[in-house]
This record gives structure tokens, C-alpha cells and sequence, in this order.
């Protein structure tokens, strides 16, 4: 949109423009390089985030992703086992009817190993039920035994 | 006067990106643009052309160090912000002095013509003179149409105002000066003033 002067004061707005034209003129000359030369050195650029090729660049995401898949995997074994996940400990194989109940009390005994006593024992009363051991008193006897041991 | 067109815009736009990032002849091509109408802008408000240069300088050290600092985020409204920054600077230069108050400095702020070569001419110092016996906000949009050569609407970012506003006010100011060129018929003829016509209503609407 060119916004233009009414008709009626274009002599004056052209004596104004005379006016503006004399003031610009009354710089004395090389204004242009006085001006360049006094700011010229405020010229500073801003730094550059220049980029490089960190050798942690790509580690750091494998490493996060190796640990994603780890405490995953270990939850999935948390889960499979039922409970609070136990260390690794010596195993002593228990004798029982049939092969499923072997290992449902080699990992009762596992878990026995990794919880306090107390629990240990409610633990295993409850496991106990659960096998079909003819003599219960005396696994029970025996696994006292081994943990005094 | 004509108005800065797009083209024109977008070769300062151009040079613009590159000052931002330290190109010196580019800064030197803005300069070149605007030295003087900064310079005649702050000369408009009655500063001898010593110390007009010296707030000129200022103002493109301030201009520089904002642009490649991240300090310039007007849009494409280069014009408005770097008017305003010389505006800001005479006020800070006219308070500084009025705390100072030293009549005696040979570049101290007058309100009457000085001996320079703009004032040589009989007619633009009649001119002058008649322009400062207008309100301060008209002389200002005079100023800045006039010394400055700001098209209306960098007036209206510049002084955040509707550009219709600025058409009336610059239209009103135009009367104003009208008149008090004619209170002296002498002047009126001297700077060639054709009797206003007055039987026909003017509108305030921008001819475009």
C-alpha cells in the first residue's frame, strides 16, 4: 500500500523533503566510514555449535539400551520365579517325587537363602505343602541343618 | 518520497542475515544506507552535526553488537528498530544534558536554526524554524516521513500506532505548518505556498 501525500500539500511535503535532503547532506563527508569504523568491531558473530564426532555419541545409547534389556530380562526372570529376585546361591538338590518337584524346591530353597528367616520359614511351609514329600518334618529338619551350616 | 519498495527490503533483509553473522562489507552496505538519515533524524532534533555524529556511531555500535549478540528479533522491521534505538539515544543524550545544564557547550542542544549548511538556505530555515512551533508528536512523524525517509507503516512499528493515525497526524501537521508559513506572506511567497483550498472538504483516508 503507497501511502502519498493529498494533492494540496505536495508543495510542502516537497519543501520537507528539501529539508530532510540538506539535513542528510550536512554530514560532513566520510560520515559512511566513521560510522563503519566505529561499530565494525562489534561485528562479533555468535560462536558456531560446531558439531564433531564424539566417540560417546553413539556408545551412550547402546550402553542405555544394553541396560533397558538387561533389567528387563531380569524382570522377566523376577516374574518366572514369582518373588523378589534372589542372588545367585549354591543349590542343594532336594529329593523329590518327580523331576517338577525337584525344581520347585531347589528354587524354594534358592529363595530360602535370599530372605530373612523368618520369612524364609513361611516361605517354606507354604512350598512345603505344595510337594508331595512323605516326611515333611524331616526335609524341613534337614534344610535347618544345612542353613546352620 | 517514494516508499521503500520490496525489493528494496529484501536487499536489506539480505544483507541483514549476513552482518548477523559477521560479514563486514555487508554491514558496510548497511551503513551506507542509513548512516545519514540516522544521522539527519537526530540533527531533526536540534543536535549540532558534532555530536549527531557522534549518537550516529553510537547507535550502529549498539546496532552491531545486538545483531550478531541475538539481540535483533523486530521480524523484518529493521527500519523501526534501528529508529528507535536513535530515538532512545537523543533522549538519553537530552537527559543526560539537561542534568548538566551547561549552556556554554558549543554543541549543546538548540532550538533555533543553527549556522550549518541545512540552515543556509533562507526557505528550509524558514521551514525549520515554522517546525518547531508544531507539538512535539507532529514534528516527530515529520521527522521521521521527511529526514528519515520511513515509509508509513515502518512509522506506524515504530511508534506502535495504527498507520491511519500517522496519515491523519501528518496530514493535520502539514495544515498546521501551512498556516503559520502564511501568518508571514513574505515566507509564504518565498517558499512558494499556493493558497489551500478551502471549499471542498479533505479527507484523512490515504490516497492508496
Amino acid at each position: 500500500m503507497n501511502h502519498t501525500t493529498p494533492p494540496d500539500h505536495d508543495p510542502l511535503a516537497g519543501l520537507l523533503d528539501r529539508l530532510g535532503a540538506a539535513e542528510r547532506a550536512a554530514a560532513s563527508d566520510g560520515l559512511e566510514d566513521r560510522v563503519f569504523e566505529a561499530s565494525r568491531g562489534e561485528l562479533v558473530p555468535a560462536p558456531l555449535g560446531i558439531r564433531t564426532a564424539s566417540p560417546w555419541r553413539n556408545a551412550i545409547p547402546i550402553a542405555l539400551a544394553a541396560c533397558a534389556v538387561m533389567a528387563l530380562s531380569a524382570a522377566v526372570i523376577v516374574m518366572q520365579r514369582g518373588g523378589s529376585p534372589g542372588p545367585i546361591a549354591p543349590r542343594t538338590v532336594l529329593v523329590a517325587a518327580t523331576p517338577e518337584q525337584e525344581l520347585e524346591g531347589l528354587l524354594a530353597f534358592d529363595e530360602l537363602l535370599s530372605t530373612s528367616l523368618d520369612d524364609d520359614l513361611d516361605a517354606l511351609y507354604a512350598q512345603a505343602s505344595a510337594l508331595e514329600i512323605e516326611d515333611t518334618s524331616d526335609l524341613f529338619g534337614s534344610m535347618l541343618f544345612e542353613e546352620s551350616m | 518520497m517514494g516508499v521503500r519498495g520490496a525489493h528494496e527490503q529484501s536487499i536489506t533483509a539480505d544483507r541483514l542475515a549476513l552482518a548477523a553473522r559477521g560479514d563486514q562489507s555487508a554491514w558496510r552496505e548497511l551503513v551506507d544506507i542509513y548512516a545519514r538519515r540516522v544521522f539527519a533524524l537526530v540533527r531533526s532534533k536540534g543536535i549540532g552535526a558534532e555530536l549527531a555524529e557522534e549518537i550516529t556511531q553510537s547507535v550502529f555500535a549498539t546496532c552491531a553488537a545486538k545483531l550478531t549478540g541475538g539481540g535483533y528479533d523486530e521480524k523484518g522491521r529493521f527500519e523501526a528498530w534501528l529508529f528507535r534505538i536513535a530515538i532512545n539515544r537523543v533522549r538519553d543524550e537530552a537527559r543526560r544534558r539537561t542534568r548538566q545544564a551547561d549552556p556554554t557547550d558549543p554543541v549543546h542542544f538548540t532550538a533555533v536554526a543553527s549556522t550549518d549548511s541545512a540552515a543556509s538556505d533562507a526557505p528550509l530555515a524558514s521551514l525549520r524554524a515554522a517546525m518547531e512551533g508544531l507539538p512535539e508528536r507532529d514534528q516527530e512523524v515529520l521527522h521521521l516521513r521527511h529526514h528519515a525517509q520511513m515509509s508509513f507503516k515502518q512509522i506506524a512499528d515504530l511508534l506502535e500506532e495504527p498507520v491511519g493515525t500517522l496519515l491523519a497526524r501528518h496530514h493535520r501537521a502539514l495544515q498546521k505548518l501551512r498556516t503559520i508559513l502564511e501568518r508571514d506572506p513574505a515566507v509564504a511567497a518565498h517558499l512558494d505556498l499556493a493558497p489551500a483550498a478551502t471549499d471542498r472538504g479533505r479527507g484523512l483516508e490515504p490516497s492508496s
